[in-house]
């Protein structure tokens, strides 16, 4: 990866942040049971959108057409031929279901032991493609901004769910100490192709001040976050990041407000501002007390 | 799952004898906006003039949403705390701010039914958006302080509440502040 130099280059990202993926999105869902296939609908036609938004297929493809780029897509990267792909409703909206135990074939299916086998024990790696993850990132994201804000709680609870994927599969070694914690977690992005080995976090100040992340190469802020912005999708779902917060949560009680500022710079920069928040009441009882004599 | 319609009768079994009703909903993530519909519809049609606090959507979005849907923007006012403005005010709508504290939303709120003498009811979309910031503790608290002076100005309320896998404390801690708790799945 030393050589690259661009995010042209990143054209492929470990299979292992795509599992982890598929897992944080089942299990954050979970609680709905069988209900959740609603949600998952949902995120499946935004899939195929983004396709479309990033001229994978036509605006004018027909359903053929579609089914047989879409399946190349699919194909390059390793999957088998069955793509769940279906069009819906009276214009025929192209939609990918059941993407969920598709791209989990050969793994023994999200969440099951044989999928989660332990990363320490010799596994071949495997790379997709990284519009794949794009994809998947994307429709994740917009198939729940319907719910609109409090649906960073759903997203929130998908990144610890990745966390915990990624540490029983032994893809990042967990520490106590969150720093090293954080740290480790940033190797392993970097070696699957998530992100420039330059990418890292900084904090300025103390809370509530902020972590400052600068991200090299990183599709997700390059690509994805911009046509969620278009979309007028407000919700935030970087893997990173999210595992970061879920990290900085469970060790230091602090929460994080993503995305406060946003810059994007030359060389495919990408710096964040994140604003970290205490662990503190927000609201106490004397707080009520003087805010309810305001109040009348 | 059911339609708004459902979702208002399911309310109107629970509070139709009381005069002015504070209610808890919680709303199943699958058919969120048609619960919140549901919910608005019922305390329109019923109290008339509203405030629509949203934490969760842009006012801006809610309007033509809701206009859509039947409902008429004449009897509703937006206080809107979701929207990346400076704060600021229109006819109808209050601008907040995107997440302000709890104390500054609690101020915002008793200024807009002061200012807005006909508001006969809130609907408060959504606690679970408090979550993101605030601890549970806090936002149960604030809850509570809300309630109370709902029932002080004599206005009805609706506090919407989306299912998650965790919160369940808070949302029965809510519960007690309320005259009523309404599932929009099971019907509990």
């Amino acid at each position: 990866m030393s050589k690259r130099s661009g995010i042209e280059n990143y054209k492929t990202i470990d299979r292992s942040a795509m599992d982890a993926l598929l897992y944080g999105i089942t299990k954050g869902l979970e609680y709905l049971g069988v209900q959740r296939q609603v949600l998952l609908d949902r995120m499946g036609g935004y899939m195929v959108e983004y396709l479309a938004k990033c001229g994978a297929i036509g605006p004018n493809d027909t359903p053929d057409a579609i089914r047989k780029s879409i399946g190349n897509l699919l194909a390059r990267s390793g999957f088998g031929p069955a793509v769940p792909l279906r069009f819906e409703g009276p214009t025929q909206r192209p939609s990918l279901p059941g993407f969920i135990n598709y791209l989990s074939e050969g793994q023994g299916g999200v969440g099951g032991k044989k999928g989660r086998a332990n990363g320490k024990q010799a596994r071949p790696r495997k790379r997709v493609d990284w519009l794949l993850y794009e994809m998947l990132l994307y429709g994740m994201t917009k198939g729940l901004d319907e719910l609109g804000q409090q649906a960073q709680l759903l997203i929130d609870k998908m990144g610890t769910e990745m966390l915990n994927y990624l540490v029983e599969t032994g893809e990042i070694e967990h520490s106590d100490d969150p720093d090293v914690f954080v740290k480790n977690e940033m190797e392993y992005f970097a070696k699957a192709g998530y992100l420039d080995r330059s990418s890292g976090f900084k904090m300025e100040g103390s809370p509530p001040n902020t972590l400052v992340g600068t991200y090299v190469y990183s599709r997700y802020h390059i690509n994805v976050l911009r046509h969620l912005k278009e979309a007028n999708c407000a919700l935030y779902s970087c893997p990173p990041c999210l595992i970061g917060a879920s990290i900085l949560k469970e060790s230091t009680g602090l929460g994080v407000q993503f995305g406060v500022e946003l810059e994007l710079l030359p060389g495919s920069r990408v710096v964040i501002r994140h604003k970290l928040i205490r662990s503190t009441e927000t609201f106490t009882e004397e707080e009520a007390r003087k805010v309810s004599a305001l109040m009348g | 799952m059911q339609g708004q319609a459902g979702v208002g009768r399911q309310i109107d079994a629970k509070v139709s004898f009381l005069e002015k009703p504070v209610v808890l909903l919680s709303v199943n993530p699958l058919n969120y906006q048609e619960g919140v519909l549901g919910a608005l519809k019922y305390f329109s049609e019923r109290f008339g003039m509203g405030l629509y606090i949203t934490l969760n959507k842009p006012a801006a979005v809610l309007r033509p949403y809701l206009e859509n849907a039947g409902v008429s923007l004449g009897t509703l006012v937006f206080l809107d705390s979701v929207t990346n403005t400076p704060e600021q005010e229109t006819d109808t709508c209050s601008f907040l701010g995107r997440m302000r504290e709890l104390a500054d939303l609690s101020i915002a709120i008793s200024k807009m039914i002061s200012k807005q003498e006909n508001v006969r009811f809130v609907l408060f979309d959504s606690v679970s958006t408090l979550l993101i910031y605030n601890d549970p503790k806090s936002v149960a608290r604030f809850c509570h302080l809300i309630a109370e002076k709902l029932r002080g100005w004599g206005i009805s309320g609706a506090f919407i509440s989306m299912q998650l896998s965790e919160g369940m404390d808070m949302v029965a801690q809510i519960s007690q502040f309320c005259d009523a708790f309404v599932n929009t799945v099971n019907g509990a």
